[in-house]
């Protein structure tokens, strides 16, 4: 348990303790501030010698404790420690035992043994309580770091799935480059080339989450000379960089992933095919991208486009915090995805996990 | 000699498909087609023994191609990764091959594709109407089936559109039911009355019931109505 938090709640059960034992004595001999004085007395060493109890409980020897001898150690403590407040407390008041109680001594066996019982049983109230709030804190502790592993989980997996060329296209790839051998074999050797390239690309290996946008519009140019021979003239791109943005960071494969997207869902499933429209430029202190493709949101395709913007929109949060945002709407019979990202020529912002 | 056509929305894949085939003796390519409406043009015009179809394809796939035939030639499926595709139907009867294509594995479908046509050559009649061998190809939602005529024991009229049952399926498909018995070889099917298709061989049982109607019951105990002007039709043709 954080001692913050015990020092809060010790306090905290003490106060209430006094304030209940006070009030409850006040109901039946009326609330004088002999009353007071010794429930307040009792109250600081109460906490005082729970807070030893604390130490004993923290000691490494009672932590490995089997959980039968811990709970018997426990019960031992807590009458030991309630004999203790007892004693502490009844020697403080014994020099005003005539003053204020109007008595020759405390030290009577009934008023002993009766304040032994009791105070022995808030102590063994007061260890249960601990126990019970320490193993609470573990508990949720235990969940917190299960669902901090399970994110990072999904995280690595998001990133092998990222970096894995879609099965779909490598396969068309090969199978039309086989045909472009027979009737261009020039253009054939080049397709091969920016294939290599572009697997060359997402192996990563030196593991970074971060790329230029030049690499990255590299690896595009390729993506798109591979698919412009399975799409042919249904295919238009155009580009529109500012000479100053190539030299930016951006998360590796988000603006591929986009193209691919816009691709798929935007031109490949249309006879007439359409055009796709890449744009990259500085707004001020952030590096704004936008891939825009002819077509509509369509609500049945909503779902696997909407889940890879999600993706997207994680990879963005664990990367730049809430200084990246993404959207996707529909503007002039386009389909349009922006991204804003924090300006950054260098790749020391990247935040590896 | 095994008239094919191909199905396929990328150019350089069909050119691959055709380099292939020319180098099996008996397999004449007639057509190409890059989308699902080229290729039913194509198909009507042609009337192939054998489509290459591709799956993925732009605004209609592969399989909205078959299920808007009236009766399916053989088919072989090429396509690049499509397994949830390919298993989402029980497929035995239909043949694919996975991109990029192996000539040994096309003549491994091809061969199939031969014995079929073999086997059917003796039972199919030339005319165009449906026979009990007839195949034809449903779609309903994520499911599909290739059915044979012989299989479906009841065709149910619902509205514009018609129920048929066969081996526990029921699918919609979006065709009338008087269409339907147009497009039947005589003595195949019986109506039965306003609602209902009868496969003859699937009939079990003929019981007389006390309106001078009848009631049919099917080899899977399904029970059928006679209407009363259609029983009568059915004694005249079985001479009860």
């Amino acid at each position: 348990m954080m001692l913050r938090s015990f020092v809060f709640l010790q306090l905290l059960g003490w106060l209430l303790f006094g304030a209940i034992n006070f009030f409850s004595r006040a109901m039946l001999q009326g609330g004088t501030w002999v009353e007071f004085i010794s429930t307040s007395v009792l109250v600081i060493v109460g906490l005082l010698v729970s807070s030893g109890l604390r130490r004993f409980y923290h000691r490494p020897k009672v932590l490995k404790l089997p959980p039968g001898m811990l709970v018997l150690t426990a019960f031992c403590a807590s009458i030991v420690a309630g004999i203790f407040t007892t004693l502490v407390v009844f020697i403080l008041f014994e020099p005003f035992a005539q003053t204020l109680y109007n008595t020759p001594t405390l030290f009577t066996v009934m008023q002993v043994t009766s304040n032994i019982i009791n105070l022995s049983l808030v102590m063994i109230i007061w260890s249960a309580l601990y126990f019970a709030i320490k193993r609470y804190h573990k508990f949720e502790q235990m969940k917190a770091e299960k669902l901090a592993l399970d994110s990072t989980l999904k995280q690595v997996s998001l990133e092998a799935l990222i970096n894995q060329l879609n099965p779909h296209f490598m396969f068309n790839t090969i199978n039309n480059i086989r045909a472009l051998i027979l009737e261009d074999a020039n253009k054939a050797r080049d397709m091969l080339s920016h294939l290599a390239d572009m697997y060359r690309y997402t192996l990563n290996t030196d593991n970074s989450h971060l790329v230029t946008l030049a690499d990255e519009l590299t690896m595009i140019d390729d993506y798109l000379a591979l698919m412009e021979i399975q799409l042919e003239g249904r295919l238009q791109t155009e580009f529109d960089v500012e000479a100053a943005t190539p030299a930016t960071f951006i998360p590796r494969m988000m603006l591929q992933l986009l193209v691919e997207n816009a691709i798929k869902y935007g031109i490949a499933n249309k006879k007439q095919g359409g055009q796709l429209t890449l744009v990259a430029k500085r707004q001020s202190e952030a590096l704004f991208l936008q891939v825009r493709n002819t077509g509509k949101i369509e609500s049945s395709l909503q779902d696997s486009t909407g889940m890879g913007l999600n993706n997207i929109q994680q990879r963005l949060a664990l990367l730049y915090a809430d200084k990246a945002y993404i959207t996707m709407t529909e503007q002039d019979a386009q389909v349009v995805v922006t991204i804003l990202l924090p300006w950054s020529t260098s790749d020391d912002s990247r935040s590896d996990s | 000699m095994i008239r094919a056509v191909i199905v396929d929305d990328s150019r350089l894949a069909r050119l691959e498909l055709r380099n292939l085939l020319e180098q099996v003796k008996d397999i004449e390519v007639v057509g190409e087609a890059q989308d699902v409406d080229d290729g039913l043009d194509l198909i009507d015009e042609t009337n192939p023994d054998l489509i290459l179809l591709d799956i993925n394809m732009p605004e209609k796939d592969g399989f909205d191609l078959l299920s808007e035939l009236d009766t399916v030639p053989q088919v072989i499926f090429t396509t690049a990764y499509d397994q949830y595709a390919i298993k989402s139907f029980d497929f035995n009867a239909l043949d694919y091959i996975l991109k990029p294509v192996t000539a040994a594995r096309l003549e491994q479908a091809i061969e199939k594709v031969r014995d079929k046509l073999r086997t059917t050559a003796q039972t199919q009649s030339k005319s165009d109407l449906l026979t009990p061998d007839s195949r034809f190809f449903v779609k309903e939602g994520e499911q599909c089936w290739l059915v044979k005529m012989a299989d479906v024991h009841l065709i149910e009229s619902v509205g514009n559109y018609s129920r048929l049952y066969f081996n526990g399926n029921k699918p919609m498909i979006y065709k009338a039911l008087s269409k339907i018995q147009a497009r039947l070889e005589p003595g195949l099917f019986f109506r039965a009355n306003r609602q209902q298709l009868v496969n003859m061989t699937e009939i079990n049982e003929v019981s007389p019931l006390l309106n001078e109607s009848l009631e049919l019951t099917l080899k899977n105990g399904v029970k059928v109505n006679v209407s009363r002007r259609q029983s009568v039709e059915f004694k005249t043709l079985f001479k009860l």
